[in-house]
């Protein structure tokens, strides 16, 4: 599956409440292969509550402020005036010695005080990967994190 | 096909006691730690000391690490997938309690997963409390299950590439 916005995210954003380059508490966090992308899922507690998709293990502590969920840097906002559209970018990121089962996509959001009012901005689902105790760089696509088309 | 790695002549080397170099003496009453040996894969690693006198170890452990200082120590702290266990070391009767037989002393790891998913495994041992450990010489065999394994372990880094927009 490619990457999905959340309608609260686009919500959030034609309300001009979200920015994300300029907010703090934008960061990607890892789920496992149990959870399933939705765009109708608001807030990180929607990947938390119950029993916890959020990835766990070696290399990676979950839960709100934990240090699984890595602030993105040099953030930017890209215009494409060729491909018509607006990307959003950030440095690729880096699990040091990541031994915590298997990663079943990546999720960017904005934290705020807890995984309830946490938002989910995007959700990136490419095929599964088995963590084996490597570094594990999430390497984002030439175009960006998330666009608009 | 199941197969052994072996890592001969490791030298003694981080910290104070880097100078020390394999075949020359270790003082008594020393902790060393030996050189990493990629481990990454297999499931099991052991270690031999062997040396030209009759000397008993006081003690030893095997230590996980990985990362560009390898951040050893974690034997201790991460059983969740290994088990450390002595064979022979310091043990009477045991095989091994003589350096200067064949086999000297061996200390293993075994992976309680199957495999081990840190990169580097070190001895750390501390020598007998009178005797130094002359002509010292540590090897190492990585025991791995299969080709694959090895493979996989000497890849190190992963790549999670991220959906194209």
């Amino acid at each position: 599956m490619a990457t999905i916005t959340t309608n609260k995210f686009r919500q959030l954003l034609m309300t001009k409440n979200i920015d994300l380059v300029n907010d703090s508490g934008i960061k990607i966090m890892l789920f496992n292969s149990s959870y399933t992308p939705d765009k109708d899922h608001d807030f990180v507690s929607s990947i938390t509550s119950g029993s916890s998709k959020e990835l766990s293990g070696t290399g990676y502590t979950a839960g709100f402020g934990g240090s699984g969920r890595k602030t993105l840097a040099s953030r930017a906002i890209t215009r494409d005036d060729t491909a018509d559209k607006v990307y959003f970018d950030a440095a690729d990121v880096t699990y040091t010695a990541l031994n915590a089962g298997t990663i079943g996509g990546a999720a960017i959001i904005k934290e705020v005080t807890s995984d309830s009012d946490s938002i989910i901005v995007a959700m990136l689902d490419p095929s599964d990967l088995v963590t084996n105790g490597s570094d594990v760089t999430i390497q984002f696509a030439a175009d960006g994190i998330v666009n608009l088309t | 096909m199941a197969f052994v790695k072996k890592y001969n002549a490791i030298v003694v080397g981080t910290g104070s006691n880097a100078s020390v170099a394999s075949g020359g003496n270790l003082a008594s009453a020393t902790t060393y730690v030996s050189h990493g040996v990629p481990v990454c894969g297999a499931k099991m690693v052991v270690f031999r000391i062997t040396a030209t006198n009759s000397s008993q170890l006081q003690s030893a452990q095997v230590n996980f690490g990985e990362g560009a200082n390898r951040n050893y120590g974690q034997g201790a702290t991460a059983p969740d997938f290994f088990a450390a266990a002595s064979v022979g070391c310091t043990n009477a009767g045991n095989v091994g309690t003589d350096p200067t037989k064949q086999g000297g002393l061996a200390y293993s790891a075994y992976a309680n997963s199957g495999k081990f998913h840190y990169k580097f495994a070190q001895i750390q041992f501390l020598t007998n409390a009178t005797t130094a450990f002359n002509g010292y010489v540590i090897n190492a065999e990585v025991h791995y299950d299969t080709d694959a394994d090895l493979c996989a372990a000497e890849c190190g880094q992963q790549n999670y590439v991220m959906p194209t927009n």
